[in-house]
């Protein structure tokens, strides 16, 4: 056996559990290595020393303050918050963690193709004229009025509403036609 | 309940459990202490080992029913102390990490919480008490448990062994090399 062989046995001889032959050869170890058999000698100081430690007492009051604590324990609820609700059954703003998530990406590419959707500068360019169209004012006063209109006032009537309009509109042909209506018999 | 002491403390954990109120209070007083200094001696803290103790005895009167008749009950309020005394030493050593840097070394000293020492010898029985506490902190908690619990609280190494959940060998082992260091960190005191 080793030094640290006989070291694992130093509790054991001490307290007296080694077998005969055991406690033999570590007695004739001890005559032989005066450094072991101090070591022994120090942890029987070290044992006897633990034992006749004093033991620390708790202070007067401990008996009424844990009184104190068990009277609130007897008045406490057995449970608080009542609640059925298993570990699975974790919602978030009422959905299942996995909806909840998914929703929210769904609402993110929302954004994102919006984003892209919408013009990055102007946006008179990309768009087709005939969604800039203006939209014609409500007619007046006067062209509701029931008079009799001549071929010059409604070629003025046509021009003004020609001229809040952007689509391009040959206005001879017009002046062809009343013309036409001007010259039947 | 004067005749108290001829109960053991199996059959005042029963008579508990069908009611009896004042076998709580018999079973307190007698561990009340050993309990503390099982505690002090592993966390070095009076008040935190006192709202320990308390912690247990709280835990001895709403989970009596989980106590069996099939161990001793030293075994069993010692493992609730124990478990409760480790729990609060992780949480301890986490608000350390945290708090150390602010301190200073004298607010590390050790804290005895015995009466000033009026004669010669006293002070140098608190000067031993205190490098034996010093000594013991400084072993790892696995050490320091069963230590405490063999050679200041004098429980057997079966008692030891089921208290700490770990087999009979692995206890003397531990016991033995705790005894090693305890005597090397003493040695400059001798």
């Amino acid at each position: 056996m080793d030094r640290y062989q006989f070291e694992d046995l130093i509790s054991a001889y001490i307290e007296n559990t080694l077998t005969v032959p055991q406690k033999k050869e570590f007695e004739q170890r001890l005559k032989t290595d005066p450094q072991l058999a101090q070591t022994v000698e120090a942890v029987r100081q070290v044992m006897s020393t633990l034992k006749t430690s004093p033991q620390v007492k708790t202070s007067s009051d401990f008996m009424l303050r844990l009184q104190r604590r068990i009277a609130r324990e007897r008045f406490k609820p057995t449970q608080s918050v009542p609640t059925n609700r298993r570990p699975g059954d974790f919602r978030i703003l009422g959905f299942k963690p996995a909806y909840a998530g998914l929703m929210v990406a769904l609402v993110v590419a929302v954004v994102f193709i919006g984003k892209d959707l919408l013009p990055t500068s102007g946006g008179v360019e990309t768009v087709p004229p005939q969604m800039t169209a203006k939209v014609a004012p409500p007619p007046s006063k006067k062209a509701n009025l029931p008079t009799v209109q001549t071929g010059s006032d409604l070629l003025a009537n046509e021009e003004e509403d020609s001229s809040n309009t952007t689509l391009p509109t040959p206005s001879n042909q017009f002046e062809d036609k009343i013309q036409l209506v001007g010259n039947q018999p | 309940m004067e005749d108290s002491y001829r109960y053991t403390d199996e059959e005042l954990i029963g008579r508990f459990q069908e009611g009896d109120e004042q076998a709580y209070v018999e079973l307190v007083k007698r561990y009340r202490d050993r309990l503390m200094t099982f505690v002090y001696r592993f966390v070095d803290d009076f008040e935190l080992s006192e709202d320990i103790v308390q912690d247990t005895m709280l835990k001895l009167y709403t989970h009596r029913h989980f106590y069996r008749n099939i161990a001793k009950f030293s075994t069993w309020i010692y493992t609730i102390a124990g478990n409760l005394a480790k729990t609060e030493l992780r949480k301890r050593k986490r608000r350390k990490v945290t708090n150390l840097s602010r301190m200073g070394t004298e607010d590390r000293e050790f804290q005895l919480p015995a009466v000033q020492p009026e004669t010669g010898e006293e002070v140098q029985v608190q000067f031993t008490e205190q490098q034996i506490q010093k000594a013991i902190q400084a072993l790892p908690p696995h050490f320091r448990t069963v230590i405490i619990l063999r050679d200041i609280q004098e429980l057997s190494y079966e008692e030891i062994s089921k208290i700490v959940d770990v087999p009979l060998g692995t206890v003397k082992s531990r016991i033995n090399r705790a005894r090693l260091q305890l005597q090397a960190s003493l040695k400059p005191f001798r």
